[in-house]
């Protein structure tokens, strides 16, 4: 089992169209997950509560302190999913919301933002600058030639 | 006491609402926008924020109302849900109300919700009458072609929970109503359904529906049904203040040596086992001297909401005095057998209970007594500590002075285990 995998075995919940159940019981069995899946977001956020209450439950039992995690497939066909994103950020901090983006699991940093960490980040060409316009930038004073 | 509907809290409104309504409600009220926000309030409050009512706005439900409703009843079976739209009947919903209903309505839409006896509170927790032996149901007439009012009494001391029913079965059988129904709101009626509001007083018990009715004959039955729906509530709150303790919302002590006899016969019948825990807060008078009544007020109702979550269906939570507590575990399972020993899955349940008490955070108590609290216990099993509710009492208290003896912060089970 790899880290990733390991990092991911503790129980979840899936929020995924009913349409695309096969795409849940296929990330499941690859990384290893538990899932209670959920077709809708109200759903899933009441689980995802459910979740965070047994965990606190337990804690008093447990040596590592585990969190709630919330995995999001194919869920640009749901809607109000961004609320629900929102919602548990403002209510339950502590859950990691991820989604499956081209077969991994990708946990989403930004509030309601779902990030493709898999993309390339662009390369953007510019002029280039001399020596006096970047001290011009940097410290918005034209650069001292030495003599 | 999953299921109990008559603790007392604050009114959460989802959506948008009409500002007079809102400052209209007695305090506190609570206003989010989406269900997300509601499920998340619902799933965090604390005990003293406790909600008894969420009323949602049509308009930021889907179309099909079933997965919001049912989101809400996943993370609190307790809460009442009022659906406030225009047309659209919710039977998921506990009460349909119109948007542009007044604070007296939708209270007494709510009031009229907790006065019925729930899906939960039959299947899961407890039916008062049921446990304090009220309801017998050999008593009722079951011709219910002959009623009257005699009938309406009859029903109302051996089996409340059949009230409404019955006083809609006298009025079919009174007026020649193709159609009769005691609802909620008017927009739950027919179409065609004529309605008056059963109103007896200031208080608001829904409205009666009526089709092949004249004007007169509807004024004229639905005072009549108020009167009575009136009495019912009474009486029903008047079971409660008799056997709930207002504090925390647990049963007391009069509760408790009613259930705990009742229990006790239904266990020696079924040859099996009943458990009872008395356990108190250590050193509660000090948290009261120190960080004052209201304080101590907040840790009796987060134990009583905390206890609930670990016991399973069937036990009961009671306050039996300032900080002493009995929890009466009625265990659903199978008969003992000869030579068998105490039920372990009870030692497990308290066990938990005394090791999230000392996890419990209470925000009065501020940050540095977080984990300061503990509680000593002591249960006692008939059959094998006592045949009555007297030496089953008197052995979980011994256990518990015991407890207090060897240093607080224990429960003690017994010699047997």
């Amino acid at each position: 089992m790899t880290a990733e995998k390991n990092n991911l075995t503790a129980r979840c919940v899936v929020l995924v169209p009913l349409d695309r159940i096969d795409a849940a019981h296929h990330a499941a069995q690859k990384y290893e997950l538990e899932p209670s899946i959920e077709h809708e977001p109200a759903l899933a956020m009441a689980e995802i509560c459910l979740h965070v209450q047994h965990l606190r439950k337990n804690q008093a039992w447990c040596e590592t302190q585990q969190s709630a995690h919330l995995v999001l497939i194919h869920t640009q066909e749901l809607p109000d999913v961004e609320q629900l994103i929102v919602a548990i950020q403002k209510y339950l901090p502590t859950v990691k919301i991820s989604e499956l983006r081209d077969g991994r699991i990708i946990e989403i940093e930004n509030c309601g933002a779902v990030v493709d960490m898999l993309g390339e980040l662009p390369i953007v060409q510019s002029e280039e600058v001399d020596a006096n316009e970047l001290s011009m930038l940097l410290d918005n004073k034209p650069h001292e030639v030495e003599e | 006491m999953t299921g109990n509907r008559d603790a007392r809290g604050a009114y959460l409104f989802a959506g948008t609402f009409d500002d007079e309504l809102l400052s209209s409600m007695e305090p506190p009220v609570r206003n989010v926008h989406t269900i997300f926000d509601a499920i998340g309030e619902l799933a965090t409050c604390s005990a003293a924020d406790l909600v008894e009512a969420v009323v949602l706005d049509e308009s930021i439900m889907r179309p099909d109302s079933t997965a919001s409703i049912d989101a809400l009843r996943r993370v609190d079976p307790t809460t009442v849900i009022v659906v406030a739209g225009k047309k659209t009947h919710h039977p998921q919903a506990d009460a349909n109300i119109s948007k542009d209903t007044t604070a007296a309505r939708l209270c007494s839409a709510v009031i009229n919700v907790k006065s019925q006896p729930t899906e939960t509170q039959l299947s899961g927790d407890m039916d008062l009458d049921v446990v304090l032996g009220i309801t017998d149901e050999t008593k009722l007439t079951r011709d219910t072609s002959t009623l009257g009012d005699v009938d309406l009494v009859r029903v109302l001391m051996h089996a409340p929970a059949q009230f409404r029913e019955t006083l809609v079965d006298l009025l079919k059988q009174q007026t020649d109503w193709t159609f009769c129904a005691i609802l909620d709101d008017h927009t739950c009626a027919p179409e065609s359904a004529q309605v008056a509001p059963l109103r007896y007083g200031h208080e608001e018990h829904g409205i009666l529906a009526a089709i092949g009715a004249t004007e007169n004959d509807l004024t004229r039955w639905s005072r009549w049904a108020a009167c009575w729906l009136d009495l019912a509530r009474r009486q029903q709150n008047l079971k409660i203040l008799a056997y709930q303790d207002e504090l925390s919302g647990a049963w007391n002590r009069r509760f408790l040596r009613t259930c705990l006899t009742r229990e006790l016969q239904i266990a020696r019948d079924a040859r099996r086992h009943l458990t009872v825990m008395i356990f108190d807060i250590d050193d509660f008078k000090h948290y009261n001297d120190r960080w004052g009544h209201d304080a101590g007020d907040e840790i009796i109702r987060e134990l009583v909401k905390l206890l609930r979550t670990i016991i399973r269906k069937g036990d009961h939570v009671c306050r039996i005095g300032g900080d002493e507590f009995a929890v009466l575990f009625c265990d659903p399972e199978s008969p003992r057998e000869a030579g068998s020993s105490h039920p372990t899955t009870i030692e497990i349940l308290a066990k938990r209970f005394r090791e999230q008490v000392q996890q419990a955070r209470f925000p009065k108590l501020g940050h540095e007594a977080i984990g300061v609290l503990s509680i000593s216990g002591g249960l006692a099993t008939f059959p094998w500590d006592g045949m009555d509710v007297e030496s089953i009492l008197l052995k979980a208290d011994q256990r518990l002075l015991q407890s207090k003896r060897q240093g607080k912060n224990a429960i003690t089970i017994g010699n047997e285990s």
